[in-house]
């Protein structure tokens, strides 16, 4: 249906031409279709009686006006069972005009999409989404933070999507899609240069830094981000050291102009108390950090201890393998 | 709240998260060369038993 680049994809749309006959159908015999009795009700009301003023009819107009009947009598069921039966509401064209999709296209059920069964059943789980048009006008943050969909899906998505030659509303760039626009360009990250563990390297790449020259270009001040604690600082800095790398000077930002504020009491009792927090927490960073001093120092106490057990066990087994080879032959003497 | 206050009370948050998650990852390791110490220290005991033999 839609033409990518070099391949073309046959994927099927559900949409039906709306013809004049089906402009002028009664209102009630779209109970046939499956269309609640109080929907019908609720629509002949106000003063909806066939099927081409009903597709006419403000969305937002029959949404309200279906808010106190039970919810399979909605706005939401009318429009499944008009979609169902391949056409749309004008308010959906129009939706649909706007973001640049023909109305072929917005018709694709998402079923129809050659995705993986995990990403329609998360899509179908997660939200109302059930066309092609549907999910191409829903934003990128709400499929972003679905339930059960991670990166693999998300990427898998997007690429299934632009591969159709269209793109989710205000989309981003993953961890993932950076990751692998840098292998594909041969160009080796950060984190796997100084052989980073994920939480420092994921902290790097989250600021931007990618490479090796970005960071040494972010220079001292590396150590300044956000996140960036003790910890993760002193494995970055063993890294360096290891790589035998040299971070610059900090970049020194330039100072805006100085003002005078005389502070209020309520000023300085806000300041206070923000100080007195801080201090609390200095202090709980404190003792975290002597317990986890002590805790390494205990590692490696441990680890040498282990180390000895095995020598010790090693020492013993040659020992016990001896001794038998001995007897073996002392008895063979015999 | 002072501007220049909330990036430290950030930053001191994350920290003291960071360094909560790494005291746990420490002890559970150090659990875990404990346990082989105390199975070391049994394999050791057999071995003497199997000398005095």
């Amino acid at each position: 249906m839609e033409t990518q680049e070099n391949e073309t994809k046959i994927v099927y749309s559900n949409m039906v031409e709306l013809t004049e006959e089906m402009k002028q159908m009664p209102i009630e015999k779209l109970a046939d279709k499956g269309m609640h009795e109080k929907s019908i009700e609720v629509l002949t009301k106000i003063g909806i009686q066939t099927l081409g003023q009903l597709l006419a009819t403000d969305t937002d107009f029959i949404h309200e006006a279906t808010l106190r009947v039970p919810y399979e009598a909605r706005y939401s069921s009318i429009r499944k069972v008009i979609m169902g039966m391949g056409l749309f509401f004008n308010d959906d064209h129009l939706r649909w005009e706007n973001a640049g999709i023909s109305d072929e296209i917005a018709m694709i059920p998402i079923n129809n999409l050659d995705l993986s069964p995990h990403v329609k059943t998360t899509i179908a789980k997660n939200t109302c989404i059930t066309y092609f048009g549907d999910l191409l006008t829903t934003d990128y943050e709400v499929i972003l933070h679905m339930r059960n969909f991670g990166e693999g899906p998300l990427v898998e998505l997007k690429n299934y999507i632009h591969s159709l030659g269209f793109s989710l509303p205000n989309e981003e760039i993953t961890m993932r899609e950076i990751k692998d626009s840098f292998k594909a360009k041969g160009i080796p990250m950060v984190g796997d240069t100084l052989e980073l563990d994920t939480r420092t390297s994921a902290l790097l790449y989250r600021n931007g830094i990618y490479t090796i020259d970005d960071l040494v270009k972010c220079g001292l001040d590396v150590y300044e981000i956000i996140g960036m604690g003790d910890v993760k600082r002193k494995k970055l800095a063993t890294a360096l050291q290891a790589k035998n790398i040299q971070l610059g000077a900090p970049v020194v930002l330039p100072t805006g102009t100085p003002v005078a504020i005389r502070p209020t009491e309520e000023n300085i009792n806000k300041i206070r108390e923000e100080n007195l927090s801080i201090s609390k927490r200095i202090d709980n960073k404190e003792k975290l950090l002597s317990e986890y001093d002590k805790l390494v120092a205990e590692r490696n106490n441990l680890i040498l201890r282990e180390q000895k057990l095995d020598e010790e066990i090693a020492a013993r087994v040659a020992l016990l393998s001896s001794q038998q080879n001995e007897e073996g032959s002392n008895y063979g003497r015999k | 709240m002072v501007e220049n206050n909330i990036k430290v009370l950030n930053d001191l948050d994350i920290q003291i998260k960071d360094l909560e998650e790494e005291i746990k990852n420490i002890k559970s390791i150090n659990k875990k060369i404990k346990l082989d110490i105390l199975n070391k220290l049994l394999i050791l005991q057999q071995l003497e038993a199997a000398m005095n033999e």
